[in-house]
C-alpha cells in the first residue's frame, strides 16, 4: 500500500498533520470539541459564569425559571463587584425605587451579617424568598 | 452534537453569504490591476464590507432581520449555484491546501468560543444594544441604553447572526467577528510574494498566535476595527504600488475606513487619518483630492447626524470629546509626567501584544538593515506616527489619565495594530531577505 503513495504525498500529510496539530493544540480544539458534546448549553454558561460565583449565571437561570419571573421588575445587585446579567436574560432592570424583586448574588457578609442588618438598608423591605449560599431572591413587602 | 452541526452549517452560511455579489473573475473585471491579480480571499473581504454596509441601511431603516436574512441569503445561493463549477475548480485545483486550514481555523476558533461563552465587562455594555435588534425594537431604543453614543453597526451584526442561527444562541452572532478576523488574515498573506503553500500556512499560524486574544471575543468591538484595518491595508499595499491614480481603488480604500466609523468611535479617528494621508500621497488631480477630502468630513459629519436624528445620541457634545488639553498647556511639568505616563503604558501594550514587537522591528530592519524605503513604508511611518501622536493627544487630554490608560490603551493600540502588518511582509518581500528564495 505504502508503495503506492508516493514520497512526495507521504511528505505533505507528514507537514499538514504536524500544522494540523499546532492548530489544535493552541486553540484546544479537542477538550472544547469534546466539552460540547457532553455538557450543554445551560451547563458551558454555568461553568463559565459559576452558580452562586462571579457572575452566577446559574443562579439568575434558576431563580427565573423557578419563579416565573420573565417580565416581572427586577433589581439586581453582585456585591462582588462583578457584571450584572440582567441582558443575558432579556430583564429590564427597574427604574423603580421599590421594585417587585431583587437579586443579589455575592452577599459579603461578616460574622453574624446578615442581609438585613447590611450596608443595604432598602433590604429591610424585602422577604427572602429563594436563598442559595450568598445569593439571594428577595420579594418586595409591599 | 447538535450544537456542533450548527456550528458547521454557520460556517457554510457566512461562506454563502460572504461570497455575494462579487467573485474574483467580477472583482478582477472592475478595477483590472496589471501587475496584481485578485483572489477569493479579497473578493470575500470585500463582500463582507458590502455586507456590513447593507446591514447598516437595514439597521438605520429598521427592516425586519429575519426577512433581510431570508432575501440575502436566497440571493447568494443562487450566485454561489450558479457559479458553483468556478468555486469547484478555483478550491480543487489552486488552493485545496489553503481553504482546508482556512476551514479547519474558523471551526477551532468558532469551537473555542462556544466552550468559553463568557462575555468580559464592555461585552454586558454591548449586548444591550444587540438586544434592541434581537428583539426587533425600533433603533431609536438605544438611546435606552448605556454609552447610547456609541456606534451600533458591530452590535447589529451580532444580533443578526444570533437571530438567524437555528439554535437562536447567543455566540452565533459573535462568530461574524471571527469570520471576519479570520478572512482578513489569510487574505493579508496574499501579499507575500510566497507560492508555497506550507510557508502560507505557517505564516498564517505565525499571525494567528500573535494576534489572536480570546477576551476581544468575548462581546468587545475590536476585532472589528483590527480586521477591517487589515483589509484596507492590503488595498492601500496595491494602491502604493500602482501609479496611484486609480479612482476606483481610492474609492475602495475610503468605503472600507468608513465602517470603521460605525463600528467604535475611535474608527472615525482612523478613517479621518489614514483617509487624509492616502488622498495626500495619490497622483491625482488637486480637485479630486479635495473632493475626497469634503467626502471625508462630510461622511462624519452624515454619521453624526444620523446617530443624532436616528438615536437621539451623538459623540458631539459628550463629555468623552472634551479634549481639554490646552487646560494643561501651561503646566509643562504636569504634561511631561501625563506624557512619561502614556510612553511607558505603551510599552508595556507592546510587550503585552507581541505583533507591535514584530512591526517595530520590521521598520528596523526595512530601515537600517535593508536601507529600502518604497512607497509603502512611507505610508504605513506616516500613519504610525500620526496614529500614535494622536492616541498620545487624546489621552494627555483626559483629567482621568491613569485609569484611562489602565482599562484602555492596550485596546486602542491594539486595535490598530493590524494595519501595520503589512509592514512586516513588505520585508519578507524584499529581495534581500531570506523569503524570497523560498
Amino acid at each position: 500500500m505504502i508503495k503506492f503513495i508516493k514520497h512526495k504525498d507521504i511528505k505533505y500529510v507528514g507537514i499538514i498533520l504536524i500544522i494540523l496539530l499546532i492548530i489544535f493544540k493552541f486553540f484546544n480544539t479537542p477538550y472544547n470539541f469534546y466539552s460540547i458534546l457532553i455538557w450543554n448549553y445551560e451547563k458551558r454558561m454555568q461553568q463559565n459564569y459559576g452558580f452562586c460565583k462571579n457572575e452566577s449565571w446559574g443562579f439568575y437561570n434558576y431563580v427565573i425559571q423557578k419563579f416565573d419571573l420573565k417580565n416581572k421588575e427586577i433589581d439586581v445587585i453582585n456585591d462582588e463587584g462583578h457584571s450584572t446579567l440582567e441582558n443575558l436574560f432579556g430583564i429590564k432592570k427597574s427604574k423603580n425605587n421599590n421594585p417587585d424583586y431583587l437579586i443579589l448574588t455575592n452577599y459579603q457578609s461578616e460574622n453574624s451579617n446578615t442581609i438585613f442588618n447590611s450596608k443595604y438598608e432598602f433590604l429591610k423591605n424585602y422577604k427572602i424568598l429563594y436563598r442559595k449560599n450568598n445569593c439571594y431572591l428577595l420579594k418586595s413587602n409591599d | 452534537m447538535i450544537e456542533i452541526a450548527n456550528i458547521i452549517l454557520q460556517i457554510f452560511i457566512f461562506f454563502i453569504i460572504f461570497s455575494f455579489p462579487l467573485n474574483k473573475r467580477i472583482l478582477n473585471n472592475i478595477f483590472y490591476f496589471k501587475n496584481v491579480s485578485l483572489g477569493f480571499f479579497d473578493s470575500h473581504a470585500i463582500n463582507i464590507i458590502f455586507f456590513s454596509y447593507f446591514s447598516l441601511f437595514t439597521s438605520l431603516l429598521s427592516i425586519d432581520q429575519k426577512l433581510f436574512f431570508k432575501v440575502y441569503f436566497c440571493i447568494s445561493l443562487i450566485f454561489v449555484l450558479l457559479n458553483i463549477n468556478f468555486y469547484y475548480q478555483k478550491i480543487k485545483k489552486e488552493n485545496f491546501v489553503i481553504f482546508f486550514f482556512f476551514f479547519v481555523i474558523i471551526f477551532s476558533i468558532f469551537i473555542f468560543i462556544a466552550q468559553n461563552l463568557r462575555l468580559e465587562w464592555d461585552g454586558h455594555v454591548w449586548i444591550s444594544k444587540a438586544l434592541i435588534f434581537f428583539n426587533n425594537e425600533q433603533i431609536s431604543n438605544l438611546n435606552e441604553t448605556i454609552h447610547s453614543e456609541y456606534p451600533h453597526l458591530g452590535t447589529y451584526l451580532w444580533a443578526f447572526f444570533w437571530n438567524n442561527s437555528f439554535l437562536k444562541l447567543e455566540y452565533f452572532g459573535r462568530f461574524y467577528y471571527v469570520y471576519l478576523y479570520v478572512v482578513s488574515i489569510f487574505l493579508i498573506l496574499e501579499i507575500l510574494n510566497v507560492k508555497n503553500n506550507f510557508i502560507k500556512i505557517i505564516l498564517i499560524i505565525f499571525c494567528i498566535l500573535l494576534t489572536f486574544e480570546p477576551y476581544y471575543f468575548a462581546g468587545y468591538q475590536e476585532y472589528l476595527i483590527f480586521s477591517t484595518l487589515i483589509i484596507a491595508s492590503r488595498y492601500i499595499y496595491i494602491y502604493n504600488l500602482s501609479e496611484r491614480k486609480n479612482i476606483k481603488l481610492i474609492f475602495l480604500i475610503f468605503l472600507i475606513l468608513y465602517i470603521n466609523c460605525w463600528f467604535k468611535n475611535e474608527g472615525k479617528l482612523y478613517f479621518i487619518l489614514f483617509s487624509i494621508v492616502t488622498i495626500y500621497m495619490s497622483n491625482i488631480q488637486k480637485y479630486k483630492k479635495l473632493f475626497f477630502l469634503f467626502l471625508v468630513f462630510f461622511f462624519i459629519f452624515l454619521q453624526s447626524v444620523l446617530q443624532n436624528y436616528l438615536i437621539n445620541a451623538s459623540l458631539l457634545g459628550q463629555e468623552a470629546l472634551q479634549i481639554n488639553i490646552l487646560k494643561y498647556i501651561n503646566d509643562i511639568e504636569f504634561l511631561f509626567l501625563k506624557l512619561f505616563k502614556i510612553i511607558l503604558n505603551m510599552i508595556v501594550v507592546y510587550i503585552k501584544h507581541p505583533l507591535w514587537i514584530v512591526i517595530f522591528l520590521s521598520i528596523f530592519i526595512q530601515i537600517f538593515l535593508l536601507k529600502t524605503t518604497n512607497l509603502n513604508t512611507k505610508y504605513f511611518l506616516i500613519c504610525l506616527t500620526l496614529n500614535l501622536l494622536s492616541i498620545i493627544g487624546v489621552y494627555a487630554s483626559f483629567d482621568n489619565i491613569d485609569l484611562m490608560l489602565k482599562l484602555t490603551l492596550d485596546r486602542v493600540l491594539f486595535q490598530t495594530s493590524g494595519f501595520y502588518l503589512v509592514i512586516f511582509f513588505s520585508v519578507l518581500n524584499n529581495k534581500k531577505f531570506l523569503i524570497k528564495r523560498l
